[in-house]
């Protein structure tokens, strides 16, 4: 008699649409942007005047 | 897991912003200052000559540019043209952070709303009067024109060209100081003198690069 366990068995992971990846990409992209809008309006503070 | 795995993607996103305000720091704002290049010359090649009397006080030929030349922050006020480092800029009047944007900037006298420290109590000096025109202007950003600051040697020629005349002046030293040190900043001295200040080394403010020149030729 043999055991297995849910692990043994094969493994289905679903695959996730295009959009789904595209909205991710999209989010990230929007984070670095951000990101990179922050930096530049606190450059004058971050900066030295004649940098 | 996936919370490791989004916290590795947002980082990642966050890097690449950091790196995108980089280039834009270096490269990006050069961008916005070669378009005011272009409107200052624009504007320069509109102003009226302006009258300046020839000078000659205990030996020293010079000028003085009629009290009415009176600019306001961020104006054209001259052109200079530096040979040896390709250098070609409009400068500006003031040196706060706008103006300096625009390109190198003429230090002012306080006298026409500019505020302390970016301006002189002194009456401030135009290219051929005795005293000292101080030029500074941004190292690594905002179009970098005194990258290659370091690179002249003594004898290389900056040239000034005004609406009373042009003036070529001749390096004569370098030198690095503190970044709080203001004995260069004040325009008082026996002969026309020029000096560019800008930060050192580049990439950093530590320390300010100052080159001294003097007043070699002049033509009204």
């Amino acid at each position: 008699m043999s055991v297995t366990g849910p692990s043994d068995g094969p493994s289905f992971r679903k695959r996730r649409s295009w959009k789904s990846r595209l909205l991710e990409l999209s989010l990230w992209v929007a984070v670095a942007i951000a990101t990179a809008v922050v930096l530049v309006m606190l450059s004058e503070q971050i900066l030295p005047a004649n940098f | 897991m996936r919370v490791l795995r989004t916290l590795g993607k947002f980082l990642i996103s966050v890097g690449f912003g950091v790196l995108l305000f980089v280039a834009w720091t270096l490269w990006g704002t050069g961008l916005s200052t070669d378009r005011a290049q272009a409107a200052l010359e624009l504007d320069f090649g509109r102003q009226d000559p302006i009258d300046a009397r020839e000078l000659s006080r205990e030996g020293v030929q010079s000028i003085k540019v009629d009290d009415s030349f009176q600019p306001g922050p961020g104006e054209a006020v001259f052109r200079m043209v530096i040979p040896g480092i390709e250098v070609r800029e409009m400068v500006v009047e003031g040196v706060d952070v706008e103006s300096l944007r625009k390109g190198p900037g003429h230090y002012p006298d306080c006298r026409r709303g500019f505020e302390k420290p970016l301006c002189t109590d002194e009456e401030e000096i135009w290219p051929g009067e005795v005293g000292r025109v101080i030029i500074s202007g941004h190292r690594t950003t905002y179009g970098a024109p005194f990258y290659d600051i370091d690179r002249l040697r003594r004898g290389d020629e900056i040239r000034l060209e005004t609406k009373w005349g042009d003036f070529t002046y001749e390096v004569t030293g370098s030198e690095i100081v503190p970044p709080n040190s203001t004995d260069i900043a004040t325009p008082v001295s026996d002969k026309p003198e020029l000096v560019l200040t800008t930060c050192n080394p580049r990439f950093s403010a530590a320390e300010r690069l100052i080159v001294s020149a003097e007043l070699s030729d002049a033509s009204l």
